[in-house]
């Protein structure tokens, strides 16, 4: 019997944890529950009792939210904006949803907004950027202006990148995640903290990420440039009878001339020479005139894929250039952490 | 033969100086002749050997050849004899194909007397025209200068040439024919003693 009685309560205890984040304080409770009931003046008295005890920080937000809520139905702006000043300190981020609570409420907590010096959705984008080349962009807001300093904590460091003046409003700072001699961060968890001055009042906000290291992708060499091809360097042209043109030409002509040349009082002969001669070079011209021509060198063609493989020669140069300095390049990833305050 | 030989291997070294010449060919030649002079029965036919040496270097150019060949007479008033011939051209192209020529000549017999030995300056012109990348035509006319050893004036006196040579892409081989005409008109004592030559040569050329 007490075996089991322990096992129930280890089970019990074991659950416990999970279901922690759901439960209330019984005062913040019964102040929910007055309000839901309307009973506006139950909803203040639970309430600020139980602000008067030790809650957590969800309570207390929830415990502030119906006061609010609670005197602005009741026309009591003053403790309305008070009780909105403390729920903003507590949440800057929290805000009520328009489409449920009256615009008078919705007005007076923009009303302690305005009365309060905090700093509001502080976000950083997921991104990856090579160390050196690129940044990383913080975005919050302030609710009036201030002195915003922004900074960057963990891994032994606490780097302000960013101090300026700005109004009221959103604002962007440009992070360059590198140490300050200039190597990139090492990879880890880490915190940008944006903290606003105006006189003696300051908030912080803090953010957390995670910084990785990867290596750049390198390029691929080219083997064609896009959009260009090798013209063929060497044509063959069409048949031509040039040949045997030039030979019947250049036989006929030689051919005359020596028969004009011949001296009638001596023996002339059969022209054998010449009959030969001829015939050969006829034959020549013939055999010449039917072979298929040879391929010949186009000079344009030539001098573009010339200046094509110049060009790609100079690019994959350039390309091996930028490899060799992205092997020394690092690849940083920055990624908020889910459930960040 | 030895004349021949010896005009062909001056000029090779002659020519040593320019051995980057763009091309230089050697060649061996077989021939056919027909040879006439004085009157219709003095004629002779007959072939022999010949040698060839081809440079040219840039726009200038050097042709020279030796032959020799044996004749027989076509009558029985005459006598067989040996032909022995040199001749030189050098020329200048004045556009790719046509070039302008000057060379002499000197041809003997054996035995002497035989037939007229002549000595020779000619001056003319040369077309020379690639037929393609593997062949070549040309064709060449000059002017005749002779001077003979028995004396003697001379009328018209001219050559004719006809040639081609066909081989490989490369210029390396070459098969080369070609066919010269000459005449050459001579006076002694108001006499006419006309001299006339018709060779054909067949041959291979090596080029360098």
């Amino acid at each position: 019997m007490i075996r089991r009685v322990i096992v129930a309560g280890a089970l019990l205890i074991a659950l416990t944890p999970a279901t922690l984040p759901a439960q209330e304080h019984p005062l913040v409770r019964r102040a929910q529950q007055a309000y839901d009931a309307l009973d506006f003046t139950g909803a203040i008295r639970n309430a600020s009792a139980a602000l008067q005890q030790r809650l957590t920080r969800a309570d207390r937000i929830l415990a502030y939210e119906l006061l609010g809520f609670t005197y602005g139905a009741l026309d009591s702006t003053r403790q309305a904006v008070e009780a909105f000043r403390q729920l903003i300190f507590l949440d800057p981020d929290r805000e009520p949803d328009v489409e449920r609570v009256s615009p008078r409420i919705t007005s007076l907590y923009a009303s302690a907004l305005g009365q309060v010096l905090v700093v509001r959705r502080l976000t950083v984008d997921s991104t990856s950027i090579i160390a050196g080349q690129g940044f990383v962009r913080v975005r919050f807001e302030v609710t009036r202006a201030a002195r915003a300093v922004t900074r960057v904590v963990g891994g032994g460091l606490d780097l302000v990148i960013d101090s300026t003046l700005v109004v009221a409003g959103e604002t962007q700072v440009l992070w360059d995640p590198v140490t300050v001699s200039g190597d990139p961060l090492a990879p880890g968890t880490y915190q940008v903290v944006v903290t606003a001055f105006e006189g003696s009042n300051q908030f912080g906000a803090p953010l957390d990420l995670t910084l990785s290291h990867s290596s750049v992708d390198t390029l691929a060499h080219l083997t064609s440039l896009p959009g260009y091809t090798e013209q063929p360097e060497y044509e063959t042209p069409g048949r031509s009878w040039q040949p045997l043109g030039v030979v019947l030409l250049s036989t006929g002509l030689a051919a005359g001339a020596a028969v004009a040349l011949e001296n009638p009082n001596l023996e002339i002969g059969e022209r054998k020479e010449l009959a030969g001669v001829s015939l050969l070079t006829l034959i020549a011209g013939v055999a010449l005139s039917l072979k298929k021509p040879d391929p010949v060198p186009v000079e344009a063609n030539i001098l573009y894929n010339q200046l094509l493989r110049e060009e790609l020669a100079r690019r994959n140069a350039d390309i091996a250039r930028q490899n060799q300095e992205r092997r020394r390049q690092v690849m940083l990833t920055v990624t908020p952490l889910e459930g960040a305050p | 033969m030895s004349r021949a030989l010896t005009v062909a291997l001056a000029f090779g070294v002659l020519c040593a100086g320019s051995a980057e010449a763009q091309t230089i060919r050697v060649g061996l030649s077989g021939l056919g002749m027909s040879y006439a002079e004085t009157n219709e029965s003095r004629s002779w036919d007959g072939g022999g050997g010949a040698a060839s040496l081809v440079v040219r270097l840039g726009r200038f150019g050097l042709d020279a050849y030796g032959f020799t060949a044996k004749l027989k007479a076509d009558s029985s008033n005459v006598s067989d004899f040996d032909m022995l011939q040199g001749d030189v051209r050098a020329s200048f192209f004045i556009v790719p194909v046509i070039a302008v020529e000057l060379g002499f000549g000197r041809r003997a017999t054996d035995p002497d007397f035989a037939a007229q030995d002549v000595g020779l300056w000619r001056f003319g012109i040369l077309s020379e025209m690639p037929l393609t990348r593997l062949g070549i035509i040309w064709i060449r006319g000059a002017y005749l200068a002779p001077r003979f050893e028995g004396g003697g004036d001379v009328g018209l006196s001219a050559e004719v040439g006809l040639g081609i040579a066909v081989g490989t892409a490369n210029g390396r081989f070459r098969v080369r024919a070609d066919y010269e005409f000459q005449r050459i008109d001579r006076k002694v004592d108001n006499q006419d003693v006309p001299l006339q030559m018709s060779l054909a040569k067949l041959g291979l050329e090596v080029g360098f």
